[in-house]
């Protein structure tokens, strides 16, 4: 039987064919240009460039995506701000005052385009309370100079469209970090500026809490014939001919104002508008 | 690199062996020509020297094997196993040798392995320990449950150590 094994493997050759393709196929192989063998240190410095590539590509998409470049403030007596990323779209939306938070409340506004977002803000049902009456809307924007003239003329049009006393406002993209300094929104800061133009007696704690309304009414009454001038471009400073003072103690009762820290409400409470 | 002469004459040398152990792992022509070649093509590649012939043959051996093996491994490889190529290259051997083939490439790879290299390529179990890379005994072990197995498939008593 063990004969029979080697009889039976005995049998078995390899095909000449087989040989003969064999030593083509080696010769082929042998004339194959060898692939470059890079050196590891090479191969590091491209793994890492390709890291560094991918961080690049990273910062940048989070800076193009999530970098908020314009705001557009959106006061009554609520005040809140959008913040806008390079493609005009909402990346957050924060209330400066609890009729704000009241306000931002269910709605979703995060990557609407600025204009549906103030569309969706404006005819929410807690904002049609402020609006019913004779409160009066100012929209203000600040942009940075790409998207200025884009944001501007947009923002117009939408006060435009907008069936209440409404009006827009310009402002510097620098204030809007002073703005937030004082835990003010940009439209609200906007118009304090404007009143401390107007009335010296006026600090800008007295003016932080009034209401939007009362600030536009003692602008009136101060003889700024239209409140809506952008107060960077105003150069004359009119005295309170009234002296009208900082006695808005009172009136600021019905000023809900933010908490001591200067956080807007709904960003400090961890909600954005989504 | 190997010279292309060098390289051909292993060939021509050895193609019968690798040819067999290919047989007897894939049972299948196709597969066959694959291993054939990548085995032939390492050998091209490999630059160590040899110390004799024999060195040679067993490290050719154990390429073949390994390059099997591996082949087997494949997920898709292990689902397409036939016994085609006894059904081709056998037609025209006689009854008893295919007989006997099937017997031998119907047991476990690692039985098969040591039969053939005992029986047919005469290395003792201590040689055949070195080729597969096992324990002396482990091969004495597996060549006494391979007799065993072809025993009962062929009968007779012809399986002697």
């Amino acid at each position: 039987m063990t004969n029979k094994i080697q009889d039976a493997f005995d049998n078995i050759k390899a095909d000449p064919r087989l040989t003969e393709s064999t030593k083509r196929y080696l010769s082929e192989k042998r004339r194959e240009k060898p692939r470059p063998q890079h050196h590891p240190v090479m191969r590091l410095a491209v793994s890492a460039a390709c890291a560094v590539f991918f961080m690049i590509m990273g910062a940048f998409g989070y800076s193009w995506v999530l970098e908020p470049v314009s705001y557009v403030s959106i006061d009554v007596n609520p005040s809140i701000e959008l913040a806008l990323n390079r493609s005009n779209r909402v990346i957050s939306a924060a209330a400066y005052n609890i009729e704000g938070e009241e306000i931002l409340e269910g709605l979703s506004l995060r990557w609407k385009k600025y204009s549906e977002a103030i569309h969706t803000v404006i005819e929410s049902e807690g904002m049609s309370v402020y609006l019913s009456g004779e409160g009066e809307l100012v929209l203000t924007v600040a942009a940075d100079e790409n998207h200025r003239e884009e944001l501007e003329e947009g923002v117009s049009r939408c006060a435009g469209h907008i069936g209440h006393d409404c009006h827009n406002e310009n402002a510097d993209l620098g204030t809007v970090s002073q703005a937030h300094e004082l835990g003010l929104s940009l439209g609200k800061y906007n118009a304090c500026l404007k009143l401390l133009r107007y009335d010296s007696s006026i600090t800008m704690e007295d003016c932080k809490n009034m209401s939007m309304a009362e600030i536009l009414i003692r602008l009136r009454k101060l003889g700024a014939d239209d409140v809506t001038d952008d107060a960077g471009t105003d150069d004359v400073i009119k005295e309170n001919p009234i002296k009208t003072g900082t006695d808005g103690s009172d009136q600021n009762e019905n000023c809900r104002n933010r908490g001591e820290d200067n956080t807007p409400l709904r960003q400090r409470k961890g909600h954005h508008g989504h | 690199m190997r010279s292309e002469d060098d390289v051909n004459q292993a060939v021509e040398r050895y193609a019968d062996m690798v040819q067999r152990v290919c047989l007897y792992h894939l049972k299948n022509q196709t597969d066959t020509e694959d291993v054939f070649q990548n085995v032939f093509l390492k050998y091209m590649l490999h630059e160590e020297c040899f110390l004799d012939q024999e060195h040679e043959k067993a490290w050719l051996l154990r390429v073949t094997i390994n390059a099997c093996r591996d082949y087997l491994r494949n997920f898709f490889r292990r689902n397409t196993v036939s016994l085609d190529v006894l059904k081709e290259a056998e037609a025209e051997e006689r009854k008893d040798y295919r007989e006997v083939l099937e017997a031998v490439m119907s047991l476990p790879a690692k039985y098969k392995d040591a039969i053939y290299l005992h029986y047919y390529e005469g290395y003792s179990a201590a040689e055949i320990g070195r080729i597969l890379g096992k324990k002396e005994n482990t091969i004495y072990s597996q060549l006494s449950r391979a007799r065993g197995m072809l025993r009962d498939k062929l009968g007779g008593d012809g399986f002697d150590e």
